[in-house]
């Protein structure tokens, strides 16, 4: 019996590594499958190196390598007629190398266990051809929990195993498993749409979970956390028969419990695969809600399979990655050595699956000392929910509709106080009585907005989770800082702000952060960082993305914006007009200036966004030391500060954010350009002066600047004077549409009800401003 | 199709149009609305005009804390504009406009009476000279010597066509 060798062991590991990584690739995944050519031709020189005393059958292994490598190349070179024939035949091929490495690797498997093959060559052969879903499960299951497995499976890989046991995994088995599309039930279906709002939740948590957990991997508490998250995930989509949620949810509690029980850190490649699953689990659940709505039969994932392969693999301590496999906490002790010896609890394994594989060691041999106890404890012992504040659910709407009352009852309310203080001066108890109910609704108000308030937090994590991936890919090295997730803001402010969010933030890795190298080079700490940060200022909310990367390059900027026309040769502008033009349509989303001026992917779109929330957004730039970008927005969607003013009988009420001053100019300030565009000199600025009244088409009181008012108000880059009669005093509104009948007027933004029972308009500067510049009604 | 009995019908489709409407006065013309379309009917209360409409939106009043617009009929229908007297008032109705049901007021001369239309006294539209948009006419429902012209309230507010007819008038 030839001594089985170290090289076979090294190479049945490959071969192992190969076909987890063929089964369910894509052909037109080129990296990855550039990867696995890497891998492959590594088997090869290992084979060649190897002696054919030490090897037997070493020529055909070679042959078989050289083929698979061949097809595999075939397949990057799309030189393959069946890229998917190509693959699959690659993937049997390398699969038969294993088979044949493992028989030479464990020639004594026939005397010691009870089947004549390696059950890792079993179950290549089989499980491929196997389409029940239940052996993802039986097989998963069985990793680590003794009291269910299929004694075929340990009699198979166990007793050879123990001789060998960092090298000499299962074979993660290719195994395909086929889910039908699946329908729902509809008597099922409130359940169902609960189920969804509930999973998502649970998804969200446990991605976040896992994000800390790559700053502490030890943290117990969190892994504990993420584990209940998929637990109850499963549990519920047991209930619902929804199979492929249930398979997936099943396969990552798997593995996490494993991490629960310490016999494998989540990290690295661990959690990307846990983070792939999380991203499919969405995307199936999200699923599952169109289908609650339209009826139709779940869509059959197709990538699922696969990724319950990479699950199961990342349990047994292969990297699905090819990355190294995370060792666990505790530190190899003892050689391996005998079966006797692995029965022995204290001796840990730095494989993960070997410990796992103790408890097989101890059932076969009917031996139920303490590991198997230890690997018994799966989905059982569940722990209940975290501990959390008890809350209701309510549907927006009902919000909505309960803030409304709410404003309706306070302006009533101040109908009739009025009313009431009128009639009955003099009364000190009515009048005492009338300030309380006043104060009262007051707070009601305040409380009923609040209840729209979210933490920011929710986008943070998003983008930790960008950040994360964004790095990984372009191979950079991005730490992210989130500060003031707590800040609350308006739900609908946070939902639109996460897209520009994400914008930004991929521009500040992208582009922003250097390579490793450069930033070295730069005399920069290799690690880039992004800050996110968000607070309360003054009454808006202020969200800020800091990156220490290159910054935008002005001059190139500025040579961009002259030669495409945005700006005119020898124009003088400020550094903040120059920055300003990474939002200008026509700059930003050119292709070419994104490589130079190293920002600006379609920045302008970020710009409008913010500017759809009423808010504004500046830059701050310092070439070679990084780039702020301030977001403020308002604090809610729903309230605004306004000050009323009044042109004829008509009043509008202005957003104070958007108004620099006040004033009646005198006649020496005022000028007009071909006896039409009126203008004002203000303090050395000179502002054009729109006549809001000729804007709405309405009747002002008074004609003349001099004897009117003007307010000067600014958006991002422009300002103007509106001419106003009077100003009439300032207060908090709360915005409403002009409904859908109305649509979207230019120049006016909504309406707010005043205390009197009467709607005015909420000017929209931005629009005015852009009314004011393209027509001649100044 | 079915001939429905008229007192339980009050779909919007053309073929089911017995049952029973509000109707109201533009001049000397009388109109029918659906009465399930109409949410209440309110006195006239300041508008605050609204710049930048068609002349027909006559602006957006406020609706107990809802801010609904308000649509001058008159103007839609090219009539005359008159002067405002003690019996104008508008009507709200809840109309289905892409999907969504929207309220909007519309501001008539005088609301009349709720009568009960029978289906076999609807007859449909005339044709009348392109000047004449009938699409949003369910039928004309003749009511003794006189006759209502009944409105699918929801074209009239929403069909693009009516809506630059109005405008060119």
């Amino acid at each position: 019996m030839p001594k089985p060798s170290p090289i076979t062991a090294a190479a049945s590991e490959l071969t192992g590594q190969v076909v987890s990584r063929l089964v369910g690739l894509g052909a037109d995944d080129l990296p990855e499958l550039a990867s696995v050519h890497d891998l492959m031709a590594q088997l090869a020189s290992q084979l060649q190196d190897a002696s054919a005393q030490e090897v037997p059958a070493l020529g055909q292994l070679i042959a078989m390598s050289a083929q698979g490598s061949r097809i595999v190349e075939e397949v990057i070179l799309r030189e393959a007629t069946d890229a998917t024939a190509a693959l699959r035949q690659a993937t049997q091929t390398i699969a038969d190398m294993q088979a044949i490495l493992n028989d030479v690797h464990n020639p004594d498997t026939t005397m010691t266990g009870g089947m004549p093959a390696s059950g890792t060559d079993g179950d290549t052969g089989n499980a491929k051809v196997d389409p029940q879903p239940s052996a993802i499960d039986a097989n998963v299951q069985n990793v680590h929990s003794s009291s269910d497995f299929a004694p075929v499976q340990t009699d198979a890989t166990t007793p050879s195993l123990p001789l060998y046991p960092p090298v000499t995994p299962p074979v993660p088995t290719p195994l395909k498993t086929q889910f039908t599309a699946e329908t729902l039930n509809s008597d099922d279906l409130p359940l169902i749409s609960e189920f969804v709002g509930e999973a998502n939740g649970h998804i969200d948590a446990a991605e976040a979970g896992l994000l800390a957990l790559e700053e502490n991997p030890h943290d117990i508490e969190t892994v504990n956390a993420i584990f209940r998250s998929f637990h109850t995930i499963k549990g519920v989509a047991g209930l619902l028969n929804m199979r492929q949620i249930g398979a997936l949810a099943h396969a990552a509690e798997n593995l996490l419990d494993l991490a629960r029980k310490e016999e494998l850190t989540l990290a690295g490649a661990v959690v990307d695969v846990v983070l792939q699953s999380i991203d499919l689990m969405k995307a199936m659940i999200a699923d599952v809600d169109a289908a609650t709505r339209s009826g139709q039969p779940l869509t059959v994932q197709a990538g699922l399979p696969g990724l319950i392969e990479d699950l199961r693999a990342a349990a047994e301590g292969q990297p699905p990655e090819g990355l190294d496999a995370i060792p666990t906490t505790q530190s190899p002790q003892g050689t391996p050595g005998s079966v006797d010896q692995d029965v022995n609890p204290p001796r840990v394994d730095l494989e993960v699956n070997t410990s796992a594989l103790d408890a097989k060691v101890n059932s076969a041999a009917g031996n139920s000392a303490a590991p198997s106890s230890k690997a018994n404890t799966s989905a059982a012992n569940t722990a209940p929910a975290p501990g959390s504040e008890a809350t209701v659910k309510v549907t927006t709407q009902r919000l909505d509709k309960l803030i409304n009352m709410v404003g309706e009852l306070v302006i009533a309310q101040s109908m009739v106080v009025q009313d009431v203080v009128t009639i009955a001066t003099g009364n000190p108890r009515i009048a005492r009585n009338a300030s309380h109910l006043g104060k009262i609704s007051r707070e009601l108000q305040e409380l009923a907005m609040s209840m729209r308030m979210v933490p920011i937090q929710g986008v943070f994590q998003k983008m930790a989770r960008l950040v994360r991936d964004l790095a990984r890919k372009a191979t950079k090295d991005v730490e992210l800082i989130t500060v003031g997730g707590e800040t609350e803001l308006d739900r609908n402010v946070v939902e639109a702000i996460s897209d520009p969010l994400v914008h930004m933030v991929r521009n500040s890795v992208d582009h922003g952060i250097e390579a490793g190298e450069a930033r070295v080079a730069a005399g920069k700490p290799r690690v880039g960082k992004v800050e996110l940060r968000a607070c309360h200022e003054g009454g808006n909310i202020v969200i800020q993305i800091k990156d220490d990367g290159q910054g935008l390059r002005k001059q190139r900027i500025l040579n961009k914006a002259i030669a495409a026309g945005v700006v005119k040769p020898g124009q003088e502008l400020s550094e903040a007009e120059i920055l300003r033009l990474v939002f200008h349509p026509g700059l930003s989303t050119a292709e070419k200036i994104t490589d130079i001026s190293g920002r600006g992917v379609g920045m302008d779109v970020v710009r409008k966004n913010v500017e759809a929330l009423r808010g504004q957004i500046d830059i701050t730039s310092a070439e070679g030391q990084g780039s702020t970008f301030t977001i403020r927005l308002p604090l809610t969607l729903a309230v605004i500060d306004g000050q009323i003013v009044r042109i004829g009988t008509h009043r509008y009420i202005v957003p104070i954010t958007s108004i620099e001053e006040s004033l009646r100019p005198k006649a020496n300030q005022l000028s007009t350009v071909q006896g039409r565009g009126e203008q004002c000199l203000l303090r050395d600025r000179l502002l054009p002066l729109v006549r809001l009244h000729k804007l709405f088409k309405v009747t002002p009181q008074e004609q003349d600047p001099t004897k009117a008012l003007v307010v000067v108000v600014q958006d991002a880059q422009r300002r103007c004077c509106l001419l106003v009669d009077e100003l009439l005093g300032q207060q908090q509104v709360v915005i409403k549409s002009l409904g859908e009948g109305i649509g979207a007027i230019k120049g006016v933004s909504g309406g707010a009800i005043l205390g009197d029972g009467s709607i005015s308009l909420i000017l929209d500067v931005p629009g005015l401003v852009q009314l004011a510049m393209n027509t001649d009604a100044v | 199709m079915n001939v429905p009995s008229p007192s339980t019908t009050l779909d919007t489709t053309a073929t089911r149009r017995g049952g029973k409407y509000l109707t109201f006065a533009l001049g000397r013309e009388e109109y029918g609305l659906e009465i399930l379309k109409v949410r209440e009917i309110i006195g006239y209360m300041d508008i605050t005009a609204v710049p930048r409409t068609p002349p027909y939106v006559k602006g957006v009043v406020n609706l107990r804390g809802q801010v609904i617009n308000v649509i001058d009929l008159r103007a839609r229908f090219g009539l005359e504009p008159v002067e405002r007297t003690e019996q104008t008032c508008i009507i709200v109705v809840e109309i289905t406009a892409a999907g969504r049901k929207l309220s909007t007021g519309i501001v008539v001369d005088r609301v009349s009476e709720v009568l009960n239309v029978a289906e076999e006294s609807i007859e449909d539209a005339p044709a009348f000279d392109l000047s004449v948009n009938t699409n949003f006419i369910l039928g004309m429902g003749k009511i003794g010597q006189s006759v209502k012209i009944l409105l699918d309230i929801d074209k009239v507010l929403t069909d693009a066509e009516v809506r630059t007819l109005a405008q060119a008038a």
